[in-house]
């Protein structure tokens, strides 16, 4: 994984080692994977499915954050 | 906007994670999580209904994430979200043209390669508009589209590949890299009308940034080298696309003649 960009990567790479809880879970239907940002809060990080029309629904967007409870 | 799919699907209703919702609020819910995510993301209560149209839109910001997730300091784009929806489009019988907005710093080479390919290959009229900045890996997927615009304050860094991030199972040479590099020059010389050396001189000019090789190009610059096909906005870019659109159909109505 070779990074191109104009940002040093000490900046974009800063927090890396830091622990991120991911739990895969389903949605409207849709499998998501959510990063748990608090007790129960999470934020979607990306959509696994197999049909390509889910992508661009709004809902299940990445960075939408929802409830888990 | 979400008239491509059913919204009545045929999959029973199950439990499952919703959505917060305030008891004895049911319907009030959604639209009331909404605007305050809204408000919190973007600054804006509601936001206004999209009419439809056959035109799509996708941004192409911050860092191109590839296959690693980067810290969330980072705003992402994520190619893996990207490409299907690409996919989508090209697919979907609504939607005719597509209008690629970046303003991007780079990212990760695969990842940025893997979306300038699938623009490229894709049958429906694409623009491109870069604002703001197109560097690094975002000259290829600025390049793709059929046409690219850039406005006039914009600006595109062209310069060397080099090793930051991780390389795991291939060698960390010279060689190496270089070869990732000649991946980028070609597909920007095949897909614009700068010449492989002319890009190359661009890489490695010296004088032009503060602590590092390469080139910054502004507005005009950009076109003047070849790089980009007009100087424009919003404006100019939807303009050319609905021209490209009502050419496509043009000459598919004629029979592939076209005039």
């Amino acid at each position: 994984m070779i990074l191109y960009t104009v940002m040093p990567s000490s900046v974009v790479l800063e927090g890396l080692d830091k622990d991120r809880e991911f739990i895969e879970l389903e949605m409207n239907g849709c499998r998501l994977v959510i990063e748990r940002i608090s007790e129960n809060q999470g934020q979607i990080e990306r959509i696994i499915s197999s049909s390509p029309m889910d992508y661009l629904d709004p809902t299940l967007a990445p960075g939408t954050v929802i409830s888990l409870n | 906007m979400n008239y491509y799919r059913d919204d009545e699907s045929d999959q029973p209703e199950k439990p499952e994670i919703t959505p917060h919702q305030e008891p004895g609020e049911k319907d009030k819910g959604a639209p009331q999580r909404s605007s305050l995510q809204s408000l919190t993301q973007l600054g804006q209560v509601s936001m206004p209904v999209p009419p439809k149209t056959d035109e799509h839109c996708i941004t192409i910001i911050g860092q191109v994430e590839g296959h690693m997730v980067l810290p969330p300091q980072n705003k992402t784009t994520k190619y893996e979200h990207i490409v299907p929806q690409l996919v989508a489009v090209e697919q979907s019988p609504d939607i005719k043209g597509l209008l690629l907005v970046l303003n991007t710093v780079g990212g990760d080479v695969e990842a940025g390669l893997a979306i300038a390919e699938m623009i490229v290959s894709m049958s429906k009229p694409t623009v491109s508009l870069v604002l703001g900045g197109g560097h690094s890996i975002g000259v290829p997927i600025a390049v793709s589209a059929q046409r690219s615009f850039i406005a006039a304050t914009a600006t595109m860094t062209i310069h060397p590949l080099r090793l930051t991030g991780f390389l795991i199972g291939v060698p960390q040479t010279y060689e190496y890299l270089d070869k990732m590099q000649d991946r980028v020059v070609n597909f920007v010389s095949n897909n614009s009308d700068i010449s492989e050396a002319e890009f190359r001189s661009l890489m490695f000019k010296t004088g032009d940034l503060m602590r590092d090789i390469g080139t910054v190009l502004i507005g005009q610059e950009a076109v003047d080298k070849g790089l980009i096909t007009h100087v424009g906005g919003l404006g100019d870019a939807r303009k050319k696309l609905r021209e490209l659109i009502d050419e496509k159909e043009g000459s598919q109505s004629e029979g592939g003649e076209g005039y």
